[in-house]
């Protein structure tokens, strides 16, 4: 036969060969139609995307980002010097795929498998690291998710082999409770701690018959560990059902087990005497015949559930993006929905199909442009208008879909109120089912009491017979000497003896025989009793059959029911959420148009303040002048008025005279009459006369000149007149323009006002636009580095882990040193290497559980929320460690350093060293003068310029 | 439907919000404040309170101290002494703090309903009873958050004694988890050596500008916090003297004594006159199951003096008024006497002093029945407690805490403030 072998093996190498060739040419032919994943990611969130999407990022940040996410550090200098100077296009996937490949992938997925999964407990029954050895191994033999679950879900740490995978229930005490959360939270996405003791208050989703769906599968389970120096196992009861009650409705019932979004187990009744393997007893382990544990494991991996593949989906995705479609991840419910539920249901589906395979799918994820995204968002915004008009759509979709679930909600209520009737009438059934399985219980005590006097007596006469053999051989010996020595009397005597006590025995089994008789046939009588009740309990489970059936039916109905309404509600907020983003992005633009109308407005208005404020000399110059003018006139109307009056007093004066010499001309007169022909008179009157007439003249020469004078001082008063009105126009003017610089001046400042709070209100609303294209995947999120990744990433930037990895070597090398002949075979120097690491690996892990102290979160805590503290920095500035790595050596960074004299090769080798990237001009700069400024002391100033990046926030974060 | 409070994350964007406003506005990068003016101005309301615990280990009887029952079957050798507030009896096992009563109240009507240590403790400090599957923070991680100090580099949690950081604050994370202080300064608060001021400087310099540049295109509420961090290790740095307890003087130490307990109430004093929120001191031990009067009259012996010169200074001081003082235990001790001249344990007829803050002084709430075996008026339990601690701090009982979308009520909302306590 063997000759034929190799003939068959050929034969079957050539077929298989071309079996192999039509499947390649099939696989190549079907794979033009399904596109990749990565491919269809991005073609989905390129069809819903909306808003400002951020450019693909440069190879250096990819590399360093790739790096952090697939196995936990940044890369060395060594590391990423070539792949910057890589020309292959194709040279990112080429670095995914070494990543995937490298021992530190499948390290650091048992760090973010344990993390996750634990929460950083450990170390009360299973050890930390043996858990996450058995993670490691798990990785490095691709194992998939289901397969991990399953062995985690299902161990109950009796295998000794497979003891760290019951971790997870280990250090969780086996507490039903903590478990319920821990299983909700951890494997379904979903935290329904409050649903405790009652429906979750601010959450709609969560219900008490979610809650109480695990816990059924977890509530017969304990930890057992009656000896405190050998390993606790778990043990599980048969009996135990989750009942509750709402402390705040009174609402009672109780649920099968049941996990979220699956089907309630249906499970055989078992009738005491039937349900355990071992049965409880003190310090045994007992083992249920129908173990719940086990069945939790089944339902999650036989047949699991939407809600389990796609919490597991999310987290992967949260894993690498440093946010989860759903956020927070263990917050699935309709009032948080999806960034982009499309997207959420594909990754989830391609998990799946993908048989579960953490890896390949990662790579997918490492692959497509969503996650090459760069954190920096570029003002690209959509139309206005047009994001108006979605608005008002997505305002009624969201009313409609919240009227739809208040309807839904009444279908509910309905859905419930059958239920609770329908668990009504279960109930008496089931008091009559416990009725019956008490009588079962009853009759298995006198049965086994009944069976076992039966035993002792079947042993009892077993025993008596052996005798009766004894005796009886003895006497047929005896007979045989007495008969043979007849003479001896003693002899015969003896063997009369033995005759009888054979008869004595034989006796003695009859009656226990008799007795076993009337034994038996109490047996009997309770083995048929035992019957009755079984039968009995078998009825009143038939009889309890379709009123549980319609419980199950109902309650699923009820729960499809809430779907319903969950499914109104979160298209509702699925709306809300998109529209305000859009409000967002239409805020945004609508400060911006203010912005641009101020910014335009703003010279404008200056331009007129300045040019009024130019003016503002000539106006008052005006005033000035004129009023110069106006004191002028008045002046000069004064004078006028004078001299009018001066000719009136001389006129007045001359008046005077003549009226003085009229009286004298006219007594002259009468005195001439008197004394007629006096001549002396005649001639007085003539001289009077004469003088009267020269006065006469005189006066009207006056007059004339008053006149003339008068006629001036009109025209100076006028002209006065002329002048007030002149000021006043001018001071008026002055006002006006005075209240024209004020406008101005306040217009202007209130614009400037105006443009700064608008400036102020659009930066804020640019953060709240980032946070959400974050959120959408239009842009990367900036997390911070996990404590694992921090530590290990500073032993990597200061070339610790260099320098230690040489140590680790000469120490191998002298220990077991490689033959010339090892050296040449590669499978024994890679071996070395791998040997190196792990031995590397070892001695720095410490280091990073230091990191983990000050930089991650409590036992049993979420390990996701960013905090920092004086503590942590403190570390940073003072603390021994950094600073004993950033003393310069042998190949480590700031050893290095020292060697360059080049500042510029100096600061490339310092940037790519922490940051993965080359430094700037200005950065170069800043490199060159510390130098200078610190030529004293070079080896300081080199330690302090590596200090100085390494503690900055691009140092701590992910971008 | 759903409550308008709900995890939907409307406050905590809008503190986001607020947040990232400030950075278009004269916000200085590596600057003291993280906080804007109208965060820091509501801070303000609360942030001059601080607490001071002093917790008697073991479970200390009330009946030789805040509740004497003197001449019943229950009432032991030791008599009641007047107080400096008429009516106010305490046992003669405190004459010094029974001269400040005036400052202090008592509540005397507890029954938490167990006799555990450990849950008895949990109870007190987390203002709830332990749960399986839920971690609840503890009164100094509640306070050391609701209390934060904006720019103080200093922790909001201390316990004197001992060294080390607790796990403490559950959900609210590490930052308020305790620190233990025993007279030492926290480690790495020392500048290294071969590092000069002047050189420290600078290289802070070249951080603060590499931070400005990262911070020129990705600045997140976050990625402040952390280079605050370091600015707040400055000012620590320059405050390690606040945890050396000898630099008090000679005459203070005298004053509270040699032994451990005096000297952690004036540390006490130093820490809260430094500003941090929440100081614990304990005294031990209390587990009096053998020769209960003997040995109270020494404990009690010990704790009086030193804890009535607290009280004494912090209100000469001028800070009793914004200082809450408890004095608590896990539970009391059994009227009952037994065999062995001992009290067992006992949670349900049992008392706390406290004061100073918001809290009426000179108060008394509920009664216990003749000789201490029941409470037959007002009946309290640490629930209630809790709510009125946070009360007589300014702070609001009811509210929730935000923690990653997950809203978190501060003390249990089953339980409600002891409002007649609070002035």
């Amino acid at each position: 036969m063997s000759h034929l072998l190799p003939q068959r093996t050929l034969a079957f190498i050539a077929i298989a060969t071309i079996g192999f060739c039509c499947i390649h040419q099939n696989l190549q032919a079907e794979e033009a139609t399904p596109p990749s994943l990565h491919a269809q990611i991005d073609s989905l969130l390129q069809a819903s995307q909306f808003g400002p999407v951020a450019e693909k990022i440069d190879d250096a940040t990819f590399a360093r980002r790739v790096y952090l996410d697939l196995i936990g550090r940044i890369p060395t200098i060594t590391e990423t010097k070539p792949f910057l100077a890589e020309p292959n296009p194709q040279k990112r996937q080429v670095l995914v795929d070494r990543l995937l490949a490298s021992p530190d992938f499948a390290r650091h997925m048992a760090v973010t498998f344990d993390v996750m999964m634990m929460e950083r407990r450990g170390g009360k029954h299973v050890k930390s690291d043996e858990f996450r050895t058995y993670l490691e191994q798990s990785f490095r033999d691709g194992k998939s998710y289901l397969q991990l679950s399953q062995e985690i879900l299902a161990a109950d740490g009796t295998e000794e082999k497979k003891r760290p995978a019951a971790a997870f229930y280990l250090e969780r005490d086996m507490e039903p409770n903590l478990l319920t959360r821990e299983i909700g939270r951890v494997f379904f996405g979903v935290d329904l701690q409050c649903a405790q003791c009652h429906n979750h208050p601010n959450i709609d989703d969560y219900h008490q018959e979610d809650y109480y769906g695990l816990q059924a599968f977890v509530v017969r389970a304990s930890l057992f560990q009656p000896d405190k120096k050998k390993p606790a196992l778990i043990a599980e009861k048969a009996e135990g059902e989750a009942t509750f009650q709402s402390v705040f409705t009174d609402r009672a019932s109780m649920t099968g087990p049941r996990v979220m979004e699956g089907d309630e187990v249906v499970e055989a009744a078992l009738k005491p005497g039937e349900r355990y393997h071992v049965a409880p007893a003190k310090n045994v382990r007992h083992i249920a015949k129908y173990s719940r544990i086990a069945k939790l494991s089944a339902a999650v991996t036989t047949n699991p559930t939407k809600a389990f593949d796609r919490n597991i989906a999310n987290r992967l995705w949260a894993h690498m993006l440093g946010r989860g479609i759903v956020h927070p991840v263990d917050l699935h419910h309709s009032g948080n929905p999806p960034s982009n539920p499309e997207l959420l249901e594909l990754i989830t589906n391609q998990f799946a199909t993908g048989k579960y395979d953490v890896k390949s799918f990662l790579r997918e994820i490492a692959l497509s442009e969503t996650y090459q995204r760069s954190a920096q968002l570029p003002v690209a915004m959509p139309s206005v208008d047009e994001s108006k008009k979605q608005l008002a759509a997505l305002e009624a979709t969201s009313k409609e879909q919240l009227k739809l679930s208040y309807a839904a909600d009444e279908q509910v209520d309905a859905a419930t109120e059958k239920l609770d009737a329908a668990f009504a009438v279960v109930k008496p059934l089931r008091t009559a089912i416990d009725a019956a399985n008490k009588a079962v219980t009853a009759a298995l005590k006198v049965r086994d009491a009944a069976k076992v006097k039966v035993d002792a007596r079947k042993k009892e006469i077993a025993g008596k017979q052996v005798k009766v053999k004894l005796i009886a051989d003895a006497n047929e010996k005896i007979k045989q000497a007495s008969e043979a020595i007849k003479e001896d009397k003693e002899l015969a005597a003896t063997a009369a003896t033995i005759l009888k006590k054979l008869a004595a025995y034989n006796a003695e089994v009859v009656k226990s025989q008799t007795a076993e008789k009337g034994e038996v046939a109490t047996l009997t009588t309770a083995e048929a009793k035992l019957k009755t009740t079984q039968t009995a309990t078998d009825s009143a489970i038939a009889a309890a059959q379709p009123a549980e059936e319609k419980v199950r039916t109902l309650r699923s109905e009820m729960i499809n029911q809430r779907g319903i309404a969950a499914k109104h509600r979160k298209a509702a907020a699925m709306a809300t959420q998109k529209a305000t983003e859009l409000t967002a992005l239409v805020e945004y633009q609508e400060l911006q148009q203010v912005i641009e109308t101020l910014t335009k407005q703003i010279p404008t208005i200056e331009q007129s303040h300045l040019a009024a404020k130019t003016a503002m000399p000539t106006f008052e110059k005006a005033v000035a002048d004129s009023q110069a003018t106006t004191t002028a006139a008045q002046a000069a109307m004064t004078l006028a008025q004078q001299i009018v009056q001066k000719s009136d007093a001389g006129l007045t004066e001359q008046r005077k005279t003549k009226a003085l010499l009229a009286e004298s001309l006219a007594k002259l007169q009468e005195a001439a009459k008197r004394l007629e022909g006096e001549n002396s008179l005649a001639a007085a009157q003539d001289e009077v006369s004469k003088s009267i007439a020269t006065k006469d003249g005189e006066i009207a020469k006056l007059e004339t000149q008053r006149n003339t004078e008068k006629a001036d001082f009109d025209v100076k008063a006028k002209a006065v007149v002329t002048a007030t009105g002149n000021l006043e126009t001018a001071q008026a003017n002055l006002t006006e323009h005075t209240k024209l610089i004020t406008s101005l001046g306040a217009q202007l400042s209130s614009a400037r006002t105006q443009l700064e709070q608008s400036r102020k209100s659009q930066t804020s609303t640019w953060a709240t636009i980032i946070e959400q294209s974050s959120a959408r995947l239009n842009a990367a999120e900036v997390v911070s580095l996990t404590p694992e990744q921090l530590g290990w990433s500073v032993l990597m930037a200061t070339g610790q882990r260099v320098r230690q990895r040489t140590a680790e070597a000469a120490k191998l090398n002298k220990a077991k040193p490689l033959s010339e002949e090892d050296k040449k075979d590669a499978a024994k120097v890679t071996a070395r290497e791998q040997e190196i690491d792990a031995a590397t690996y070892a001695s720095l892990r410490n280091n990073v559980t230091r990191f983990v102290q000050l930089f991650g979160a409590g036992k049993g805590q979420p390990q996701t929320e960013f905090f920092a503290t004086a503590e942590q920095a403190l570390f940073f500035s003072n603390g021994g460690e950094l600073r004993s790595w950033l003393s310069p050596s042998g190949g480590n960074l700031t050893g290095r350093l020292n060697k360059m004299e080049d500042p510029i090769a100096l600061a490339n080798e310092l940037y790519l060293s922490v940051f993965c990237r080359t430094p700037t001009e200005i950065e170069i700069k800043d490199v060159t003068n510390y130098l200078t400024q610190r030529k004293d002391a070079k080896v300081a100033a080199v330690q302090e310029l590596a200090w100085s990046l390494i503690t900055s926030a691009e140092f701590r974060f992910q971008y | 439907m759903k409550c308008t409070y709900a995890c939907g994350t409307d406050s905590h964007l809008l503190a986001r919000r607020q947040f990232l406003g400030a950075l278009g506005g004269g916000f200085v990068v590596g600057g003291l404040g993280a906080l804007t003016q109208g965060q820091a101005a509501e801070h303000l309301k609360t942030n001059q309170m601080r607490v001071l615990v002093v917790y008697l280990s073991g479970g200390v009887s009330q009946l030789e101290t805040w509740d004497p029952k003197p001449k019943t079957d229950t009432g032991g050798p030791f008599r009641a002494i007047p107080t400096a507030v008429p009516g106010i009896h305490i046992s003669e096992l405190l004459p010094h703090t029974a001269k400040h009563m005036d400052k202090l109240s008592l509540v005397r009507s507890i029954n938490t309903k167990n006799g555990d240590h450990g849950k008895g403790k949990y109870q007190m400090v987390h203002g709830r009873s332990q749960m399986p599957g839920v971690d609840y923070p503890e009164l100094g991680a509640v306070c050391a958050r609701s209390l934060e100090r904006a720019n103080s580099p200093l922790p909001g949690f201390i316990r004197v004694g001992g060294g080390g950081r607790g796990s403490d604050a559950a959900y609210l994370g590490p930052k308020y988890n305790s620190i233990g202080v025993d007279g030492k300064p926290p480690a790495n608060s020392a500048r290294i050596d071969s590092l000069t001021a002047d050189v420290d400087k600078l290289r802070q310099n070249l951080r603060r500008k590499a931070n400005d540049r990262f911070f020129s295109t990705r600045r997140t509420a976050e990625t402040d916090v952390y280079t605050q961090s370091y600015e707040q290790a400055l000012q620590l740095m320059e405050k390690r003297d606040v945890f050396d307890v000898n630099l008090e003087s000679a005459a203070d130490q005298a004053k509270y004594g040699k032994h451990d307990f005096g000297k952690h109430c004036l540390m006490a004093r130093r820490l809260l006159e430094n500003d941090i929120p929440f100081v614990q001191i304990s005294h031990t031990n209390y587990d009096t199951h053998n020769e209960n009067f003997n040995f109270h009259l020494e404990q009690m012996g010990e704790f009086d003096q030193p804890f009535a010169t607290l009280i004494s200074d912090l209100h000469e001081r001028g800070m009793l008024k914004t200082t809450l003082v408890v004095v608590m235990s896990e539970f009391g001790r059994t009227p009952k006497i037994n065999v062995r001249y001992g009290r067992d344990h006992w949670g349900t007829a049992w008392s706390v002093c406290l004061g100073g803050a918001k809290i009426q002084p000179g108060a008394v709430i509920g009664k216990t029945n003749e000789n201490g075996t029941k409470v037959i008026d007002r009946e309290v339990d640490h629930g209630h407690l809790f709510h009125t601690y946070l009360s007589a701090l300014g702070l609001d009982s009811s509210s929730f805490f935000n923690i990653g979308g997950r809203e978190l009520p501060l003390a249990d909302p089953s339980r409600a403030v002891i409002s007649e306590l609070i002035a």
